[in-house]
């Protein structure tokens, strides 16, 4: 801990501010001297690979110490330590103490954020700190858009991204978002990502969230047996058309035996493979017993 | 679901073959990453031809760095066509997409003067058209109808890099070789390989 090492860490916290865009790559370092960061077009900044364990080790010993306690040395180091380890609560919590005594701008915070996410889509701390932080702006000054793109890019990113769908549903509760919309929005996701379950398993939810009637869900239904056609290998096609058939039954009062005979004569009309057997197999089970077991 | 790239090559007797046309979409990576991922994606565009035999088609996953399939035609003709794509996108219509871009080629430059070009001069418009519009692979359902040999691309062999490499061969040591790698993308390489094996890095 020493006064180079202090300017090292404010230099790396004022590039990470003023950059747009964040990586970690490998950076070869030489005999005279060590390559912690590159930038180029003063936005893109590359961080070196090799050295996370030294940068982290110098950010918690400044931390933890007694001297470099003043809010603005603790927005620099938490800064940089977080770049490195977003999984740090004790960082985010300094943070949320800095953001309430006004050191912090919560919308430059909000900016810092969205660089994080890319770096990190799929970090819960880093969701769980913009929902503290959404809260403590005026609901009026929070763009929509921004963050359903937010939604939109880490979900992209991260395969399956539980953080990103759960940060959504509660965007779309908070800031009281148009379902119809919504559900308009997530199709027009799934066709580019239709392997991922998150998003059919957000979808349902939206479903539920509206008032089901026969309307929506066999035009639910039209619309996974379009995309069947076409990728009838997709396991996640198969399990949401069993998660509308289930809702269906829950929630509907309709002619259970029709519904499902008729899915049955549906799955011939595709190629057999093994999820379409299973269907199968689930769509039998329903009909022979008065399906107690999936209840709930 | 996405098209990182297209290709086309030419295959000259048994090991030499060469890259006519390449057209990339890397958007989704990183400004830095970019540099490293397009070296190796060349890398396994012409490694993974060379080792496909005239008249067949195949599918490749390339190595655990960059998730991709390596979809590959090599005409009886000689000329090939690569595209890589993540493994999301549909095998059908990236081989479909396949036969289409040799067609479009074989209309561009007659075969005959296959053999003169150099390397990456072809100038086909139409294949940066290509990577851009079958981003969405149901704008490919037409096309797929028309194809009449659709029943050949059903059971294509899907393979891995370590398996399309001849006996005795390394991947490691073709990439130490190729010299369609960089200095900087054979670090890539080595560190991705290091940092994908676990949590190394604490």
């Amino acid at each position: 801990m020493s006064l180079t090492d202090w300017s090292l860490l404010s230099l790396l916290s004022s590039s990470i501010e003023q950059c747009k865009s964040i990586e970690f790559m490998p950076l070869t370092s030489n005999d005279e001297y060590i390559v912690y960061c590159y930038c180029e077009e003063n936005i893109y900044l590359c961080l070196n690979l090799f050295e996370i364990k030294s940068i982290v080790k110098l950010c918690y010993s400044f931390i933890f110490s007694k001297d470099y306690q003043e809010y603005n040395q603790l927005n620099i180091l938490t800064r940089v330590l977080l770049c490195y380890v977003t999984e740090c609560l004790t960082s985010w919590n300094i943070r949320r103490r800095l953001v309430l005594s006004g050191t912090i701008n919560i919308q430059k915070e909000l900016q810092f954020l969205d660089i994080l996410l890319n770096l990190k889509p799929k970090s819960e701390q880093l969701f769980r700190y913009r929902r503290w932080i959404l809260k403590q702006e005026n609901i009026q000054k929070i763009s929509i858009n921004k963050e359903l793109e937010i939604c939109d890019r880490t979900a992209e990113k991260h395969f399956i991204n539980y953080a990103s769908w759960l940060y959504r549903r509660w965007i779309i509760n908070y800031l009281n978002i148009n379902i119809d919309e919504e559900l308009e929005r997530n199709r027009l996701w799934l066709e580019k990502n239709l392997s991922d379950s998150s998003a059919f398993s957000f979808r349902a939810y939206l479903l539920s969230k509206k008032n089901l009637n026969e309307n929506i869900i066999e035009h639910e239904l039209k619309l996974n047996e379009n995309m069947l056609k076409f990728y009838y290998d997709r396991e996640s096609l198969w399990i949401y058309r069993q998660t509308l058939i289930f809702l269906t039954i829950k929630f509907l009062s309709i002619d259970k035996k029709q519904l499902l005979n008729k899915e049955l004569d549906l799955v011939k009309t595709f190629e057999e493979n093994f999820f379409s057997n299973k269907y199968a197999r689930l769509l039998n089970i329903l009909l022979s017993s008065d399906g107690k077991q999936f209840r709930n | 679901m996405k098209l990182l790239a297209i290709f086309v090559l030419h295959k000259e007797g048994d090991k030499k073959v060469k890259i006519l046309q390449d057209e990339f979409n890397l958007e989704s990576f990183g400004y830095f990453e970019r540099r490293g991922v397009q070296p190796l994606l060349v890398f396994s565009a012409r490694t993974v031809t060379e080792r496909t035999t005239l008249g067949t088609r195949q599918s490749v996953e390339a190595d655990q760095n960059v998730n991709a399939m390596v979809h590959v035609y090599v005409r009886p003709d000689g000329l090939a066509s690569v595209i890589i794509a993540d493994s999301e996108y549909p095998q059908r219509v990236a081989h479909t997409l396949l036969s289409k871009v040799m067609d479009d080629f074989t209309n561009a430059y007659p075969p005959s003067s296959w053999a003169y070009m150099g390397e990456q001069t072809g100038k086909m418009a139409s294949l940066s058209e290509i990577l851009r519009k079958y981003q969405n692979p149901q704008e490919a359902d037409p096309l797929m109808r028309l194809q009449k040999d659709l029943d050949d691309t059903k059971d294509i062999l899907k393979n891995t890099l370590v398996n399309v490499l001849e006996r005795g061969e390394k991947i490691d040591d073709l990439v130490a070789r190729s010299s369609d790698l960089s200095f900087e993308a054979k670090a890539f390489y080595k560190t991705a390989r290091k940092t994908n094996r676990c949590c190394t890095l604490f």
